[in-house]
């Protein structure tokens, strides 16, 4: 369990989150949503021991984030960020191993670094040049490597945790929805899953729990359908929408019932 | 053995290491073979094999001067500032993400110049009791300190939170570089004609002063090097992705980067002291392996280590007899042979890296 008390984070005299409490409970997928600048990446950059808090607790199964070494944190939890470039020329077989752990055997790196590609749907990459990728395939071969990272969902009875900032935002259809088929299994194996989202059908159609952050505080919380209303959208998202409706006239893409071919 | 799985290239980076260690052993031997005396490979071979055998026949003759206090010294020392310099200028791009990062770019190379040319200037005067006690060991020392102070400064400039910004780091490193250049011209228009031939010599470079002396100075500047290798490694593949992303993977980044200063520091100083600033090693070696092996850094420091001082003992041989009996400065071979390399790979593979 990830537990958040009465998070306060400033830059300099403004709070960027001001008094925010939330849970991310093993076995679930915890989606993060919100307007641009409510301050969704810093509660994740908090999390993840990035950022300092100016007060609160942040607690991971039960142990105060800033108590662990950042080697025992890396065991328990893997972050996906949302870009990263890379200077030097690295293939994907190299980059996805930088996530896998040096007290494997190299035979069984390999296998895992396989493993990983496949379940990102990038078979067969392993031998090319990351720069030389379109970004969405590179987002998935990083999303490759944080899977290395927490390979099995629960070690030794403990969940180990992914931390998902916008693991959609350059992919297609079809990988979005693998994408978040992959973070919902580790949830249901028993893993712990925070991701900030931006498209709220897809926070609805895998999201267990549904955070929405709002001007540094947390607006609602809750299923998506306990979240998801007609008064939430006017009032953090400035736009009035009938949820559940059916717009009239322009053609739509309804995810609801779609599976990644 | 297993197949090579795609992508992996570290079956072809041992064979290129275990290539690169015969290759530094045939130059070492031609470059003790080499000079302008006209020794013969086989008055070198037997000198070699009696010194071997424990026989000391021919310990005051000319020959065995020239090989054993001369030429022997001189390919030791080549070979610590070329492992030295290119090491220091892989750690560094590391560090930075940068494969155009180098000691050089980055004022490390003028602080450690600043603190050799205060011991030579005022060595004499101010420094005097340091200098007594010291001896020529003073002069890595305060390069070693010149360049530690330059880029603890360096640091402190360019980090805030403990988040280093790369390009306020490589900004203002230019800025410190030109004032320790500024102090350092300062220093020599106001030195003596006698510290000026001194200050001339120091800064034409060359590993031409090579004694025992220096070399069991630099030693364990060198070695000191050489130990941080294995930890900085793998810290180092992961900075690549980001500071962020290296700590998520769990490295204590704070403590890798003043590591790495800290050994960037160490090799730069006593290359600096003892060879004075030659440039290109460290860019144009960790580079051109990158394209070989791939720049995992676990592979990536050795074969550096060895190809830098390859390069350094060629170059040094090329300086000595091209235009014998007189030398020429290294920095202009080193430059001559890396600068058109440098320009051709960038040309070549603009499409992989992304400068």
């Amino acid at each position: 369990m990830l537990e958040v008390e009465a998070l306060t984070i400033r830059a300099g005299q403004r709070a960027i989150l001001d008094n925010v409490s939330l849970t991310v409970a093993p076995g679930q997928l915890t989606a993060v949503v919100g307007p641009n600048g409510a301050g969704k990446s810093t509660i994740l950059k908090a999390v993840t021991g990035e950022l300092r808090a100016a007060s609160g607790t942040i607690k991971l199964d039960g142990r105060s984030i800033a108590s662990y070494r950042p080697y025992e944190l890396a065991q328990r939890r893997a972050v996906l960020p949302q870009s990263s470039s890379l200077a030097f020329p690295f293939t994907v077989h190299e980059v996805v191993r930088l996530g896998t752990s040096g007290a494997l055997n190299p035979v069984d790196r390999a296998a895992r670094v396989a493993a990983a590609l496949i379940r990102v749907d990038l078979n067969g990459f392993g031998g090319r040049y990351f720069q030389e990728l379109s970004g969405g395939e590179q987002q998935r071969v990083h999303l490759a490597r944080v899977l290395c990272q927490v390979w099995e969902p629960v070690v030794a009875g403990l969940p180990r945790y992914l931390f998902l900032d916008e693991p959609t935002a350059s992919l297609d259809l079809r990988h979005q929805l693998l994408t978040l088929d992959t973070a919902r299994n580790f949830a249901r194996a028993g893993g712990g899953v925070i991701a900030i989202l931006h498209d709220l059908n897809l926070a609805a159609l895998y999201a267990d729990k549904i955070i929405v952050v709002s001007a540094g505080r947390i607006a609602a919380s809750g299923t998506p359908r306990e979240v998801l209303t007609d008064e939430m959208m006017r009032s953090v998202f400035g736009v009035s929408v009938h949820v559940g409706g059916v717009p009239t006239d322009a053609p739509f893409i309804l995810p609801h019932s779609a599976h990644a071919a | 053995m297993t197949a090579p799985v795609a992508g992996d290239r570290r079956g072809r980076a041992r064979i290129v290491i275990a290539g690169l260690v015969v290759l530094l052993l045939v130059v070492c031997v031609i470059s003790l073979c080499i000079g302008p005396s006209g020794m013969s490979t086989a008055e070198v071979a037997g000198l070699l094999s009696d010194a071997v055998a424990g026989r000391f026949d021919a310990i005051n003759t000319v020959n065995h001067v020239i090989l054993f206090d001369i030429r022997i010294p001189r390919t030791l020392l080549g070979a610590m500032v070329g492992a030295g310099l290119a090491l220091a200028g892989a750690m560094m791009q590391g560090l930075f993400r940068n494969p155009l990062a180098d000691p050089g770019l980055v004022g490390v190379s003028a602080g450690a110049a600043l603190g050799a040319v205060l011991v030579i200037v005022l060595g004499g005067a101010f420094l005097a009791p340091v200098m007594d006690f010291l001896g020529i060991g003073a002069l890595p020392i305060a390069a070693f300190f010149g360049g530690l102070g330059t880029t603890l400064l360096l640091y402190a400039i360019a980090t805030r939170r403990g988040q280093t910004s790369v390009g306020t780091m490589l900004l203002a490193g230019i800025a410190l570089g030109a004032i320790a250049g500024a102090v350092t011209a300062y220093l020599v228009f106001r030195s003596n004609d006698f510290q000026l031939r001194e200050l001339t010599f120091w800064s034409m470079g060359g590993l031409g002063g090579a004694t025992w002396h220096k070399i069991l100075l630099a030693v364990p500047f060198i070695v000191g090097v050489f130990l941080a290798m294995p930890f900085t490694a793998r810290g180092l593949d992961a900075l690549v992705l980001g500071e962020a992303e290296a700590r998520h993977l769990g490295f204590n980044t704070q403590f890798l980067k003043s590591l790495i200063i800290l050994v960037v520091a160490l090799a730069v100083g006593v290359s600096v002291a003892f060879a004075g600033i030659i440039g290109f090693v460290g860019i144009v070696v960790p580079h051109v392996l990158r394209l070989v092996i791939g720049p995992e850094h676990r592979t990536l420091l050795p074969a550096t280590a060895l190809l830098g001082a390859t390069l350094l003992i060629v170059a040094d041989m090329v300086c000595r007899t091209i235009v014998a009996p007189a030398e020429l400065p290294i920095g202009i071979v080193t430059a001559t042979i890396g600068a058109p390399f440098f320009l051709s790979i960038l040309l070549r593979k603009r499409g992989v890296i992304d400068l």
